[in-house]
């Protein structure tokens, strides 16, 4: 499993959730906001199914729940574990990588 | 009919407990035509694994990835409790907002919820409002 990535290489954020058409949309529309904010550009934020998360992808958000689906669908993907739907502190943690053009790193495994 | 209606939003409502919530929140989709009776199950069941609430006395109950064939087309509907009801140990949820989606036409209506949610004014005024045009209002917002 990869453990990190350079944020300036993630071009799609995964956000996922157990059926991908509610906690993750509500994130994904939290996260598209303070990137905005940021000024943060060129990234794409989408939400999936777990059971969806495609192999390719770099960098996948999932509540703690959820991680070890995530972790078995994109085993190369650096994946985040949060614990609250709307502003959990690693949602600015996440902004922050991109903005200050941080390496983002894996929480769990 | 677009995926927030107003057939779809009960006010002033009362429930006995979050699971009785649940059901009348999933009766309201089913009465629109949006999910079979069945879907209301898989919205019981997931919130057993997992709670939907999100804060501010908001929840966002929904079925689960297999509860998909349940649904016969995208929808939100909205009950409205002025007493609210607990849903997590110390917290009421006043809004709950039931979710059924097939694919990504919800996505701005959930988007508008999410900014409902961090405006603690506005969420104060979608608890108790007796107009079902403000609830319309907030999120049937085109952005």
């Amino acid at each position: 499993m990869a453990n990190s990535i350079n944020s300036e290489e993630v071009t799609k954020i995964i956000f996922a959730c157990e059926a991908g058409m509610g906690s993750s949309v509500m994130s994904v529309s939290s996260l598209k906001k303070k990137l905005k904010k940021a000024g943060v550009q060129g990234v794409d934020v989408v939400h999936v199914a777990a059971r969806e998360i495609p192999e390719n992808a770099q960098l996948v958000i999932v509540h703690k729940g959820l991680s070890k689906v995530a972790v078995a669908k994109a085993p190369n993907a650096v994946v985040l574990a949060f614990n609250q739907f709307l502003n959990d502190p690693i949602f600015d943690k996440v902004v922050a990588a991109f903005v200050q053009k941080e390496v983002i790193t894996s929480n769990v495994g | 009919m677009g995926i927030l209606s107003k057939e779809s939003i009960c006010l002033n409502a009362v429930a006995e407990s979050k699971r009785d919530a649940i059901q009348q929140c999933g009766k309201l989709l089913v009465d629109v035509g949006c999910v079979m009776p069945q879907y209301v199950e898989g919205m019981l069941a997931r919130e057993e694994i997992m709670s939907t609430y999100l804060g501010n006395g908001v929840a966002i109950p929904h079925g689960q990835f297999d509860n998909r064939g349940d649904i016969l087309k995208t929808g939100i509907s909205v009950l409205q409790i002025p007493d609210g009801i607990e849903w997590e140990p110390g917290e009421k949820a006043y809004l709950i907002i039931g979710i059924a989606a097939l694919r990504d036409e919800h996505v701005a209506v959930l988007g508008n919820l999410a900014e409902v949610i961090e405006d603690e004014a506005i969420a104060e005024q979608m608890k108790i409002t007796t107009e079902v045009d403000v609830i319309l209002d907030y999120l049937n917002k085109e952005n």
